[in-house]
């Protein structure tokens, strides 16, 4: 054999490597799309049984029950009311529900998350304690999303017997603070009475939360125990802080003031940025002064503009909210705020795009 | 007979609203982005058309306010049905030209007989 025979047997061989690369990338693709499409086909095939469902309680026979209940939990998350009270009655004859909680302790991850999902939306008050007991170890599952699935399913149940538990996996870090606050406020808005005594835990990551969700619940009456919280670390004073312009109440104005001008005090060129025993940053300073200032904008009472006045000789950042909020507060006088497009800032938060109050207090 | 129109771009919304609508005795058609919504508004006349906000191509307010434009489509009865609960976002949707406003999670229960009101006062 020469070099040249050499040359072709190894051409060849990378051709036909090459080729055969080819067809099983398009075999798999095309395998994946035709799956695809089964997929949507059964799904939309079920969505149309489970919409008939609510006349006829026999349309599910006969489904792939993973089929129904992926659409269940879709549609479900979407309806408040009689209609969504009917199909949870409709999964709960057919079995969906009683089979989601054998599901709970299946060994793969993603079919307790399904299940908890489902139990989540599909709670009713005959079963709540029991779903409450059965949901309640998944806070401590070794996978995170069976964990934070299990905290969502707590908080849709919305009973506040689930606030210790959801206080203990938040404190462990076994979920994340959004995933607290989320399923805290859920909670919040139908049981909010276990909430308040979190103000004072232990730790400052649940102090911080719990502040947030009182503060977005509106519970004015909590507003002198979120006011205690000024004098804790930062993050717990920052929760506070938002809280506080959550809550709206003017009687707060002179604690948001006091702050403010706690912060005006502080000269920003003698922050040692490279300090890091320093209480605040100089970015952390301007930060938090904004944070003030926004809080006292939502708030909306003009006995702050002085105090606001004198941000403006901050950096210009400062001024500019400064500006922003003494504008609103010239505009309104004592009424509530008039909402525009920036109000919406001020839902930037750890909480972020939570679930706006009036959608939770519709759906359980 | 009323012909209603649905943009939205959940196709889970879409079959729940129809459905319901239908069932009431309303012929439905659906579009899936705010500018598909747009077409089928400039194509026909509608009796009442459902919006969603947050959509591809166009928002559910963009597709509001340009409604409100189209000659002969100035006074169609526009609801809003969007996740989008803030004041602020209620405020906008009307000052959009929006009719009504339904929340997310809806009832569509309740979704039906604000439709109803709003087509009888058309009529009216």
């Amino acid at each position: 054999m020469t070099i040249a025979d050499g040359f072709e047997i190894a051409l060849v061989a990378v051709i036909v490597a090459v080729v055969l690369t080819v067809v099983a990338v398009v075999g798999i693709k095309l395998v994946r799309a035709r799956t695809a499409r089964r997929r949507e086909l059964a799904i939309e095939n079920g969505r149309r049984a489970v919409l008939k469902s609510f006349d006829d309680p026999e349309a599910l026979d006969g489904l792939d029950p993973d089929v129904v209940e992926a659409i269940a939990v879709r549609m479900l998350s979407k309806l408040r009311g009689t209609d969504r009270d009917e199909l949870v009655a409709r999964l709960s004859e057919v079995g969906i529900v009683a089979s989601a909680r054998t599901r709970l302790r299946h060994r793969r991850a993603g079919r307790r998350i399904q299940a908890a999902d489902l139990l989540g939306l599909c709670a009713h008050d005959e079963i709540i304690d029991e779903l409450i007991d059965e949901l309640t170890p998944l806070l401590r599952d070794r996978d995170l999303d069976v964990r934070q699935s299990a905290a969502r399913a707590l908080g849709r149940i919305g009973d506040g017997r689930a606030v210790p538990a959801l206080v203990d996996a938040l404190t462990t870090r076994q979920i994340s603070v959004n995933t607290a606050g989320v399923a805290l406020l859920r909670i919040g808005v139908q049981d909010p009475g276990p909430l308040p005594a979190q103000l004072r835990a232990p730790h400052p990551r649940v102090r911080a939360t719990v502040a947030e969700v009182l503060g977005r619940l509106g519970e004015v009456y909590v507003r002198d125990d979120i006011a205690e919280l000024l004098h804790d670390d930062p993050p717990v004073w920052r929760a506070a802080v938002r809280a506080l312009g959550q809550l709206q109440v003017n009687d707060v104005v002179p604690r948001l003031m006091l702050e403010l001008e706690i912060l005006l005090g502080v000269d920003p060129d003698a922050i040692d940025d490279a300090d890091a025993a320093a209480s605040r940053s100089r970015v952390e300073l301007d930060s938090d002064t904004i944070l003030v200032i926004e809080a006292l904008r939502s708030v909306g009472d003009p006995r702050a503009i002085p105090t606001l006045d004198a941000c403006r000789r901050r950096s210009s950042r400062v001024a500019a909210a400064a500006d922003q909020a003494i504008r609103a507060l010239d505009r309104r006088g004592s009424d509530r705020p008039f909402g525009d497009a920036s109000d919406s800032d001020l839902d930037a938060a750890p909480l972020a795009e939570v679930i706006p109050i009036d959608a939770a207090r519709g759906a359980a | 007979m009323s012909d209603i129109l649905v943009v939205d771009d959940d196709p889970d919304i879409c079959a729940l609203v129809s459905f319901k609508l239908e069932q009431a005795g309303h012929a439905v058609t659906v579009a899936h982005d705010g500018e598909a919504g747009l077409d089928a508004v400039r194509a026909q006349n509608w009796d009442l058309i459902l919006l969603d906000w947050m959509m591809p191509r166009k928002t559910g307010p963009e597709v509001a306010r340009e409604i409100r434009t189209i000659e002969g489509r100035e006074d169609v009865p526009v609801i809003m049905l969007t996740a989008k609960a803030q004041e602020s976002d209620i405020e906008i949707g009307f000052a959009a030209g929006a009719d009504d406003y339904v929340v997310k999670p809806f009832s569509p229960r309740e979704l039906s007989t604000r439709v109803t009101a709003a087509l009888a006062r058309r009529v009216g």
